[in-house]
């Protein structure tokens, strides 16, 4: 029988794994709309830091 | 005989944004904006840098090429940012909330002015707070105007400017209805023209200080 596993998406500042039910919000890099980021409810909620890994721009 | 120097674009805008007073903050710093503070004038308001706000300018208009005009949200509940609002709806075709934010326009879908946006733009998160607190419960993501006492909770990029000006606020929206068109690609060299700060900025209602003291 085939195991199926489910990858959850990351965090992009905190790095911890997003489940369905958590408030959080993604969108494309503002400066180079390549990489989608993730960002969890906690680190919206105390505008943590966020670096885009392929242009490396700075948010919020 | 020498050439003349004339100045580039971009310090003659420069200029026009420290003229507008787009660079002034407020007396209190938050945590969450120094950052993108410069320095602090002698009578204790902080400054902030006008190349940065030039380029968190571009990067906010940038980013709002990606959705199409009828998927963005402007709020503004300021009264200096109404008339920016409607004006710079007009031109770009974006949804406006000017005024009063009615409560539940994000997240109750029984009602007539329920909207589904997929970015919001707000133009002080404080005074916009409806706006802000709708956009984490649908997961929008949110583009604020922050000045260098704004809290940035749930906000997920910050132009750092002045939101309180009578100059500052039409300024702002200007430059982003020029920045977004020209990234949308919809941008004609009549259309730039066209397009004055002064249209954006709030005019006085005349009698209007009549009828109030009656």
């Amino acid at each position: 029988m085939a195991v199926k596993t489910i990858v959850f998406p990351r965090c992009t500042s905190c790095n911890r794994p997003i489940t369905p039910d958590m408030k959080a919000v993604h969108f494309t890099c503002p400066n180079c709309a390549k990489v989608t980021i993730w960002r969890c409810r906690i680190c919206r909620e105390l505008a943590r830091l966020y670096t885009c890994p392929a242009c490396g721009f700075e948010g919020p | 005989m020498e050439a003349k120097d004339y100045l580039s674009p971009d310090v003659e805008l420069q200029e026009l944004l420290v003229k507008s007073g787009v660079h002034l903050g407020a007396k209190i710093k938050v945590a969450h904006m120094e950052r993108f503070i410069y320095r602090m004038r002698p009578d204790g308001v902080y400054l902030f840098e006008a190349k940065k706000i030039l380029e968190r300018l571009n990067i906010a208009a940038r980013f709002m090429a990606l959705f199409e005009p009828q998927k963005i949200l402007v709020v503004s509940t300021h009264v200096y940012g109404i008339r920016a609002v409607q004006r710079f709806c007009e031109v770009t075709g974006c949804i406006p909330v000017a005024g009063k934010i009615p409560a539940g326009i994000l997240t109750n879908r029984t009602l007539k002015y329920y909207v589904e946006p997929e970015v919001v733009l707000v133009s002080d998160p404080r005074y916009d707070l409806q706006a802000v607190v709708e956009a984490s419960i649908a997961r929008k993501p949110v583009i604020a105007m922050c000045s260098t006492d704004n809290v940035c909770d749930d906000i997920d990029l910050i132009i750092p400017m002045n939101n309180r000006g009578r100059t500052s606020l039409p300024f702002a929206f200007w430059y982003l209805a020029r920045r977004y068109l020209i990234e949308r690609g919809e941008a004609t060299p009549e259309l730039l023209s066209s397009l004055t700060i002064e249209q954006f900025t709030a005019q006085p209602v005349p009698g209007e200080e009549y009828q109030q003291i009656i």
